[in-house]
């Protein structure tokens, strides 16, 4: 027994230290790339490889080290205490305003100016992501939000006008026949329900995925929920506007138009959206999902801005993926892998080398059979632009006009997210949703949402006001 | 105390059963043959509950996506695609999760052994000084699950230089394995198999001269195998199953086990379409599955044990 | 180290050769215990009392004042107890059931224990996806379909703030219960055949021999599993993280643990993940000298022998 006990451990040991292995130890700057693919998408890993050796032939003294990271709140805090954060990752721009407060990024304002890309950023992008005059990020892409329509149930239902045997979103006349408003919405759910075993709306209500639609809903009743009052944060989550949203969400809730569920996630749309649900708010960036994981048709969808509350207001939550850089990482690696965004057709340059990225881009998508949309671009620079959007009508391989009425008026319905705890507006809100969905017709709207206002304010005056 | 054995038929019948709450004698009675068909109406229904998830598990996985999100319910799926199983088993490499849970378990039963072994022989047999408080600080460790203290243990593991990403290997085991053997239920087995041992045996041996050191291993151990498969049964299952810490330790894609595997894999963005993901579930409980029938009695024995002690 | 032991008299070399011997061997594992039990609880300790892990002023009881005026702190609280109260309503009779009933089949006996106990082998997370997908509330998740049968409308299930709980604890008990069946199947047949012979003889009834002799010779394993199972809901972590997703709907499935986890690497403020931990430690050592004080009330012969066998 002492024998083996002894050999075992020898064993383990030699096992140890043999499976260790060396790493491989040069003078290199290694760049640890978070954004980089799962190892699971090998088409991506070996797109993203060919990038790194291009980049690495030019820039030899740096390494590209991929080490996947999908952002999330609970595991950042996580990555950061154990010293586990890549050295670049993708966050929300929601997110940046607290990773700066907890000293989990850094600025790149110097590096980004001596390269010129600060002037041709997107001005919203840039803003959700200076702090104290110091830009935190790159713009990698944006979203905006929009009304995705079941064109199917909607046009089985009588909803949506035939036209050369297929629904169309729009009248003869080209008048729009999708809804515009809260009210078409709650009209047109009737019917389905009536007619259909389908329900009219998807209303998200957890993981903060409901206040982030809500906030959104909101606006188009026109609230204000975060302002500025004499240097002061000052929430109105109980704003009119707001609790008119609130009040139509019961309302459908209440009339069984809403999908029956209390915890409802953003990532549940695409499973609903082919045959359960008419009609669901979704950010414009993710659209290719509802083949991708829903396996619907991109053919049976259309995509059209927000609706209105109050008549005027079409806003859409605008809001994007920015890259950002953990904290002491050094300036040489901020310099490295800003050039390396120019070898992933990530940089405002129109490089030869940085367009061949966006073409192999598309390239791999297409082969993937994934559905192709217009994008929102994070750079405003105008040779950039034109260039880009070139490649992009090339590429774009869903049917335009089913599409158009959204990614035609984005830039004018554009509403930036809450500049302050913003997750915590929407954990807040979410609350309130959850509330009246288990509450029904005793909900009471305004003093849930009064209630979380002043949750909101604690955490403005612990955080911006202190 | 007596033990009445009912003794083995291919048929058995009401005759034949002896010992027990209810007997043959209880069984004259029709009534209590009404009741031993409702036991066995019972204990079907039970085993029905047990294994339809598993059932249901594997019908699901094999689905389609627009099975799943038809707004139609059917249990078995209309069409069988085999290929799935390779096709995301080549995607997720999933063969590598295996190897490296088998490492991890291997290496957390034999530090779970070897080292709460040593502790109960060290406190409950030679009992040097201090070996009462160091039980009672145990005991103190039996109550409070570790996990909940794994904020500080996380930045000790880490100020040994084991969370770095960049360094991570099969020797980032080492912390995970190492916490095996600071197992306060494994160590309290142990020791109490250990005491329960006749004193004459050592008392034998250390006239014979042997050192405490072969008193261990030529005496005790030869005769504690029943205690060492029980808690090498006890520290696999756990192992197997263990998430939270490794999950916080394991950074590094080619060193995680199973169990880490999936939990990432369900954070993944785009997500996995659901069917999919059932059926990596349904992969990774598959071994755990394997390993039951064969050492069924062995592990069901263990499981047996555990309320039997104070 | 071969040296002969002339005499058993305790002479002081021997004394000091015993304690040298006794912690050579228990000194390795003292480290472990020490790493992964005892500091990181110290440390846990005093973090609580310090405003940051990486700021280490001193704010005294102010992390604990922070997570009593935290309305999820109090929602935690509230869900531990409630997780014990579903936990017992649920998961506490079932295997009590399942012991007896294995106990007295004599049909198929080996098929029935292997069908009960596979559920244990199954790792929790394999559990909690696998449950989380069948509460689904579409009216194509299980759940919903089974309803449908019974003519019930479609539930939200685990979005219902009520029944998130008993869900987990159902998961819990699916995959426990077998094991725990397995100790009472022993405690059952390990009860004395004359006893209930003696009982029969007398002319007792079935339900009097079941109250007056199995209940009463049960009652010792019935105390031990009630405390297993109280300490094991404390552990609850991963369940509602998963099937919540973590701690929902409303915070109506977190649990102290979830919580403590949350603080610390959701919201970065270690001090009151600490606070929560020790919060959590306090509440159950009180369960455990509850335990102790109920045990010497059942059984104060047993308590006073276990003393003098020290």
């Amino acid at each position: 027994m002492k024998l083996q006990t002894k050999t075992m451990f020898t064993a383990i040991l030699l096992a140890a230290s043999v499976l260790s292995g060396c790493g491989g130890d040069s003078d290199k700057i290694v760049l640890k790339i978070g954004f980089w693919p799962e190892s699971s998408d090998t088409q991506d890993v070996a797109m993203y490889r060919q990038w790194a050796d291009r980049f690495v032939e030019d820039y030899p003294q740096y390494e590209i080290k991929g080490m996947p990271y999908t952002y999330s709140t609970e595991t950042v805090g996580q990555k950061y205490t154990n010293g586990q954060l890549p050295d670049v990752w993708q966050t929300w721009f929601t997110e940046p305003s607290k990773l700066m407060s907890k000293n989990i990024i850094r600025p790149i304002t110097s590096h980004l100016h001596a390269l010129g890309w600060d002037d041709k950023m997107d001005d919203e992008m840039r803003a959700s992501l200076t702090f104290n005059g110091e830009i935190y990020g790159v713009p990698r892409d944006g979203y905006g939000l929009g009304l995705l329509i079941n064109k199917k149930i909607l046009g089985d239902n009588g909803l949506l006008p035939e036209i050369n045997g297929e629904y169309s979103i729009f009248n003869e006349d080209g008048s729009p026949a999708y809804p515009q408003t809260f009210t078409e919405i709650m009209e047109m759910s009737e019917t389905i329900i009536d007619q259909d075993n389908a329900k009219g709306f998807l209303m998200y209500s957890a993981d903060k995925n409901g206040g982030w639609v809500f906030s959104n809903l909101a606006w188009n009743y026109g609230a204000v929920l975060e302002s500025e009052v004499a240097g002061k944060w000052t929430a109105s989550l109980d704003h009119a506007g707001a609790i008119s949203a609130l009040e139509w969400i019961k309302e459908m809730k209440v009339n069984g138009y809403l999908q029956d569920t209390v915890a409802c996630v953003y990532n549940d749309w695409y499973s609903n959206i082919g045959e359960r649900v008419a009609m669901a708010v979704v950010g414009s960036d993710v659209l290719q999902n509802a083949k991708l994981l829903g396996n619907v048709s991109m053919d049976d969808l259309a995509f059209v801005p927000m609706p209105t509350g109050d008549g005027t207001h079409h806003y859409s939550l605008y809001g994007g993926t920015p890259f950002v850089f953990t904290k002491n990482i050094s300036d040489e690696k901020v310099e490295g892998i800003l050039r390396f965004f120019s070898y992933i057709g990530r940089s405002p340059e129109t490089t030869e080398k940085n367009i061949l990225a966006k073409q192999e881009g598309y390239a791999v998508a297409e082969r993937k059979g994934q559905p192709i949309l217009p994008s929102i671009m994070p750079w405003k620079d105008p040779e950039f632009l034109a260039e880009a959007k070139r490649l992009e009508s090339d590429h774009v391989n869903v049917n335009m006009t089913d599409y158009a009425p959204f990614f035609d008026s984005i830039s004018i319905n554009k509403h930036a997210e809450v500049p302050y705890n913003a997750q915590d507006m929407y954990e807040a809100l979410d609350v309130a949703i959850q509330s009246v969905f288990t509450q029904k017709e005793t909900a009471n709207c305004r003093a849930l949402l009064t209630t979380a206002s002043s949750t909101l304010q604690a955490k403005l005056d612990a955080g911006v006001n202190a | 105390m007596r033990k009445t054995r009912t003794p083995k038929r291919v048929f058995m019948r009401f005759k034949d059963k002896r010992g027990g709450f209810l007997n043959f004698a209880d069984y004259r009675n029709p009534a209590n043959k009404v009741g031993y068909v409702f036991i066995i109406v019972i204990l079907l229904f039970f085993c029905f509950v047990a294994l339809f998830p598993i059932v249901f598990l594997f019908a699901s996985s094999m689905k389609s996506v627009e099975e799943i999100n038809s707004s139609t319910y059917t249990f078995w799926p209309q069409v069988w695609d085999w290929e799935k199983i390779s096709r995301l088993w080549e995607r997720f490499d999933f063969g590598r999760y295996y190897l490296n849970t088998l490492v991890y378990v291997v290496g957390a039963v034999v530090c779970a052994v070897v080292f709460n072994s040593l502790m109960a022989y060290g406190v409950a047999v030679i009992k040097p000084r201090g070996h009462k408080i160091i039980n009672t600080l145990i005991f103190l460790g039996y109550m409070v699950p570790t996990i909940l203290n794994i904020f500080p243990l996380l930045q000790e593991i880490r100020a040994f230089g084991f969370l770095d990403p960049d360094h991570q290997s099969y020797l980032t085991f080492l912390p995970l394995w190492l916490g095996f053997g600071a197992n306060a239920y494994y160590y309290m087995l142990f020791r109490d198999y250990f005491s329960r041992l006749p004193k004459s045996l050592i008392e034998a041996a250390e006239m014979d001269g042997a050192s405490q050191w072969q008193i261990f291993t030529r005496v005790i151990l030869p005769l504690s195998r029943p205690i060492i498969g029980i808690v090498a049964i006890f520290s696999m299952t756990a192992s197997y199953s263990d998430f939270l810490l490794p999950y916080c330790v394991l950074q590094s894609e080619k060193h995680q086990t199973i169990v880490v595997g999936i939990y990432n894999i369900s954070n993944i963005n785009p997500p996995l379409q659901t069917p999919d993901f059932l059926l990596l579930i349904l992969l990774s409980i598959i071994p755990q599955i394997i390993i039951f029938l064969i050492f069924q009695r062995q592990i069901m024995n263990a499981g047996a044990g555990k309320g039997s002690k104070e | 180290m071969r040296q002969k032991v002339p005499h058993r008299k305790k002479s002081l070399k021997s004394r000091l050769k015993k304690n040298l011997f006794g912690w050579a061997f228990i000194i390795i594992p003292l480290i472990l215990f020490g790493l992964y039990v005892w500091y990181p609880m110290g440390r846990n300790f005093v973090l609580s009392f310090q405003k940051d892990y990486f700021d280490s002023t001193f704010v005294g009881f102010d992390n604990y004042i922070a997570i009593f005026h935290d309305p999820v702190f109090a929602k935690a609280l509230k869900n531990t107890f409630l997780y014990i109260l579903w936990s017992l309503v649920i998961g506490y009779l079932v295997p009590v059931i399942l012991g007896f009933l294995l106990s007295e089949v004599f049909h198929a006996k080996g098929a029935f224990r292997v069908i009960l106990y596979l559920p244990c082998m199954i790792s929790g997370i394999a559990v909690v996806f696998l449950f989380s997908t069948m509460y689904g509330d579409t009216s194509t998740d299980l759940f919903n379909v089974i309803g449908s049968w019974f003519g019930a409308d479609t539930q939200p299930w685990k979005g219902n703030v009520h029944l998130i709980i008993p869900l987990i604890v159902l998961a819990m008990t699916w995959r426990g219960a077998g094991s725990t069946s397995l100790i009472y199947l022993s405690a059952f047949q390990s009860i004395d055949d004359t006893m209930y012979e003696a009982a029969r003889m007398d002319g007792a009834s079935v339900w009097q021999r079941f109250w007056r002799l199995t209940v009463p010779a049960l009652k010792g394993t019935l105390l031990t599993l009630f405390v297993l199972q109280i300490i094991s809901v404390f552990q609850v972590f991963y369940e509602p993280l998963v099937i919540g997703p973590k701690g929902g709907p409303l915070s109506s499935s977190m649990s102290l643990q979830l919580l403590s986890y949350l603080y610390a690497f959701e919201d970065f403020e270690h001090g009151k993940s600490a606070a929560t931990a020790i919060i959590l430690v306090l509440i159950i050592v009180v369960f455990t000298f509850l335990y102790r004080f109920v045990q010497m009330l059942l059984d104060p012969m047993r308590g006073k022998k276990g003393e003098r066998r020290r």
